[in-house]
């Protein structure tokens, strides 16, 4: 065959595209890594606070990372104590018992909600405080929970397609053999499926953990800010990494906090790419376990 | 029977469990179902109201009673659609690239890296690669072609690097199966992979190429942080690749930083709505055409 | 030939454990089973013999109901099971004789071609069926578990391993233990689809000692693909052919492979492959 020019020039583009990207992404990456590192350890997270003071609350933390390491870690712990169960309850509902018309309205409903931006959910959070302002809670304000509960509708659509298609994955012969044995469909989803598909699940709640660690865009509107300290409660306002790598880039007063922005965007890089690395690796066991048994 | 009871007790366990599920669905469908409905409802008056300054005018100036929001309207559709012609380029290169190794089925250890880094890149925080770019991708502008550097070129960059994962890989689903079908009789023809893939297989998955396009500019078009670190924010239209321009997303999170209520609240839940319009029918678009979000 | 299970229909006698009349299952309208009238003998292994698509399998999965499971099934004709316990209308399943669809299940275990383990550990796969769907109190179950593995000869081998993950056992000893948890829930009757297909020849041989001892206790239904395993274990053979019953033979001694072979091809030329 003939090779057409059009056709070289896309042989050329592809080559090109598969050195360019590499680049591209390691050059950022590798950057962020470079003037991150160094600064990584204990004065990174705690400034000139002694560390065990920092850890129990007995002193605050200032020039250190710690405040909104907490406040991401309470984030996302709140965030996935909402979310799972809708999420995946959803998921496995979608796969297990919908009719197929209700597959195709709560799965076009969860796909949209996957295609809305973050900041949706941010503004959903922030009409959230309003309308209660102007209703029964005069005194109402942005908060942890408010952000959880932004975050958690970010995640939900992760967590109901991940639940969905494990469960999906699991072969129709070991439903039937279920049947056979006298299950009745709830009876086998709950004694033999979930407990086979839950590595699937776990896969896809990491990665939701990812989605709501990273996430700036839903927690700038409902109640991060730069100087909270640790968070004083579920009511509270917070700090957040990815919030405070943002700041940082804007705000920095001195080389000492641009260098502290390095270190916290180093941190938060490295947690997503470990959080992946896991999600990939739970959900590869889980594909091995079907793949070895067909 | 004699286990009669608790057979029905058990069988009520597992009633209760789809019980359960069905709250669980009822739950996240309510919440999707506030969270639309608050959009709208909160949006409606700014609809309502007549006379210049609202919303749909081109000038915003909030000391002159100006909240037009249609220069942010242009921006988000300006910086998503430039970000989307390089990523999707990109992108559809780097997929058939990732699906034609050169040895007979096997990826050799570079396709390996390469595939694994754009999984990887799904996961970097979009935060991460604006504070990256803000000093190292605008620094370089500055220094290359003038002015502050944070400017439409900047941020479109950076968009297309954020959507090629999503592109690449809603391209990989939806080609790998069609290319898989037709390998094998392709490679006995004495084409090899790539020329099956652009000869055959491209032409045929117009609907796949396109919805990776539309995707990849819902994406852009949602995106917050690298248009309100990189873009310049000037709430005005764009006149050159080197000049501010401050998207939708960029303007909700700059009102609210600055502004209390009044009419720039309007003007902010009108972006909301338009986001999620914009949204909701990239992700129609994306149903109707059979590929996958 | 086909005539001759109408004639036997007429006859409603106690002496068949099945009695399946005018039973057609068609799936989204592509009809697998067409009109089939079969009366099962009781006493020993009945084995239903055909091709690779004449819905042997079909016919076995409407004995349990299983064929529901899969969708776009319609089922018509009525099929009617008469077990130690009592008579069992399976079939439309509307009259006074009608039991529970999982009660149904429960009463008539199924092994099916690949051994079918659930993904827990070997104790597991018998305990969880008896305690879901028997409601046996969990001070039984050890027993019980024991019982069910002493009866189809793992207990030697799997006594020290139970708590290990039922996949990891191999095929023969993974068969033997879907045969086990059948068992173990107390069926009154035992349905077996080709259960000795995905498995070596020893391990095969073992399994068919087994079944050829528990048919004295307890009716058997199977589907073979060998017609010398067909030959070895049937009392009873039904032949199928293109989702119809082609004839009957209630007294298979002394048949040979070759009989059976042109039975099975009609006046087509003999293919040897199916006699492994």
């Amino acid at each position: 065959m003939k090779r057409s020019l059009p056709f070289l020039g896309f042989r050329f583009l592809a080559l090109l595209s598969s050195m360019l990207v590499p680049c591209v992404v390691l050059t950022l990456m590798g950057y962020l890594l470079w003037r991150g590192l160094p600064v990584m350890g204990k004065e990174l997270l705690f400034g000139r606070t002694p560390p065990l003071d920092a850890v129990f609350g007995r002193a605050p933390v200032w020039d250190g990372l710690w405040p909104a390491c907490v406040g991401t870690f309470w984030l996302v712990v709140l965030t996935m104590a909402l979310a799972l169960f809708p999420g995946v309850g959803c998921g496995v509902y979608l796969a297990e018992f919908a009719t197929p018309r209700q597959k195709r309205v709560l799965g076009s409903a969860v796909d949209m909600l996957a295609g809305m931006p973050s900041i949706v959910m941010g503004l959903f959070g922030f009409m959230l405080i309003l309308l209660m302002r102007r209703t029964v809670l005069p005194d109402a304000n942005t908060c942890l929970l408010l952000a959880a509960a932004c975050l958690a509708l970010l995640v939900l659509p992760v967590l109901a397609a991940s639940a969905r298609e494990a469960m999906e994955a699991v072969p129709a012969s070991l439903r039937l053999a279920a049947a056979a044995s006298g299950f009745s469909r709830s009876q086998a989803l709950f004694y033999l499926l979930l407990p086979a598909v839950a590595r699937g699940i776990l896969g896809g709640a990491v990665l939701a953990v990812g989605r709501a660690a990273e996430d700036t865009a839903v927690i700038l509107f409902t109640g991060v800010v730069a100087n909270a300290g640790l968070p004083s409660g579920l009511f509270g306002k917070f700090e957040a990494l990815s919030f405070d790598i943002y700041y940082i880039s804007s705000q920095y007063q001195d080389q000492a906090e641009l260098l502290r922005g390095f270190g916290a965007a180093a941190l938060l890089l490295m947690v997503s790419c470990l959080l992946l690395a896991t999600a990939r690796g739970l959900e590869r066991s889980f594909r091995r376990r079907w793949r070895g048994k067909a | 029977m004699r286990n009669a009871t608790s057979v029905r007790r058990m069988s009520r366990s597992g009633e209760a469990g789809l019980a359960m599920l069905r709250l669980s669905v009822v739950l996240a469908m309510g919440g999707m179902a506030l969270l639309f409905l608050m959009v709208v409802a909160f949006a409606l008056p700014a609809f309502v109201q007549n006379g210049g300054g609202g919303p749909f005018s081109w000038s915003w100036s909030p000391g002159h009673g100006e909240f037009g929001i249609l220069p942010m309207m242009v921006g988000s559709v300006a910086v998503g659609g430039l970000a989307v012609i390089p990523g999707w380029v990109t992108g559809v290169c780097l997929c058939c690239w990732l699906l034609s190794p050169t040895r007979a089925g096997r990826p050799g250890p570079w396709r390996v890296l390469v595939a694994g880094l754009v999984r990887v890149m799904t996961a970097v925080p979009t935060v991460v690669y604006g504070f990256a770019a803000v000093f190292l991708l605008a620094p370089s502008l500055r220094m290359w072609l003038g002015g502050s550097g944070f400017s439409w070129l900047a941020a479109s960059v950076m968009l297309s690097v954020l959507i090629l994962p999503t592109v690449v890989l809603v391209l990989q689903a939806g080609l790998a199966p069609r290319l898989e079908a037709l390998s094998l009789s392709g490679v006995a023809l004495g084409m090899n992979r790539l020329e099956l893939l652009w000869h055959l297989v491209l032409p045929a998955s117009r609907a796949t190429l396109l919805s990776a396009a539309v995707l990849g500019f819902g994406r852009a078009v949602g995106d917050t942080m690298l248009p309100l670190m990189l873009a310049g924010n000037a709430p005005v239209m764009p006149d050159s690749l080197l000049s501010g321009v401050r998207t939708l997303t960029a303007h909700m999170a700059l009102v609210t930083s600055n502004e209390v209520g009044g009419q720039a609240y309007d003007s902010l839940f009108m972006a909301g709505l338009l986001l999620l319009v914009i949204n909701g029918t990239v992700s129609l678009v994306i149903r109707h055409m059979g590929g996958r979000a | 030939m086909a005539g001759k299970g109408v004639t036997l229909m007429e006859k409603q006698d106690s002496r068949f454990v099945l009695c399946a009349r005018g039973l057609s299952v068609s799936f989204f309208d592509h009809a697998v089973l067409r009109d089939v009238s079969l009366n099962v003998p009781a006493g020993g292994i009945a084995v239903l013999v055909g091709r690779s698509g004449s819905g042997k399998t079909t016919f076995l999965r409407s004995v349990n109901r299983l064929n529901e499971e899969v969708s776009g099934c319609r089922t018509e004709g009525s099929v009617e099971l008469r077990l130690p316990g009592g008579k069992v209308d399976v079939w439309p399943g509307v009259g006074p004789d009608a039991v529970p669809l999982a009660e149904l299940r429960r009463r008539v275990g199924m092994v099916f071609q690949t051994p079918q383990v659930f993904p827990v550990t070997v104790c597991r796969n018998i305990s969880v069926p008896l305690s879901v769907t028997m409601g046996c109190p969990r001070s039984e179950l050890d027993d019980r578990v024991k019982d069910a593995l002493v009866r189809v000869d793992l207990w030697r081998e799997v006594a020290d391993r139970l708590d290990m993950s039922a996949e990891r056992l191999s095929g023969g000893q993974q068969q033997r233990l879907c045969l086990a948890r059948a068992l173990a829930l107390e069926p009154d009757m035992l349905l077996l689809d080709e259960p000795t297909a995905s498995l070596d020849v020893r391990s095969a041989r073992h399994v068919e000692d087994l079944l050829l001892a528990l048919s004295e206790q307890l009716p058997v239904i199977m589907v073979s693909h060998g017609l010398a395993q067909s030959l070895r274990l049937a009392s009873f053979m039904a032949v199928m052919e293109e989702g119809r019953l082609r004839c009957e033979i209630s007294n298979p001694d002394g048949m040979e492979e070759g009989d059976l072979e042109r039975l099975l091809d009609g006046a087509e030329d003999v293919r040897g492959e199916e006699a492994n």
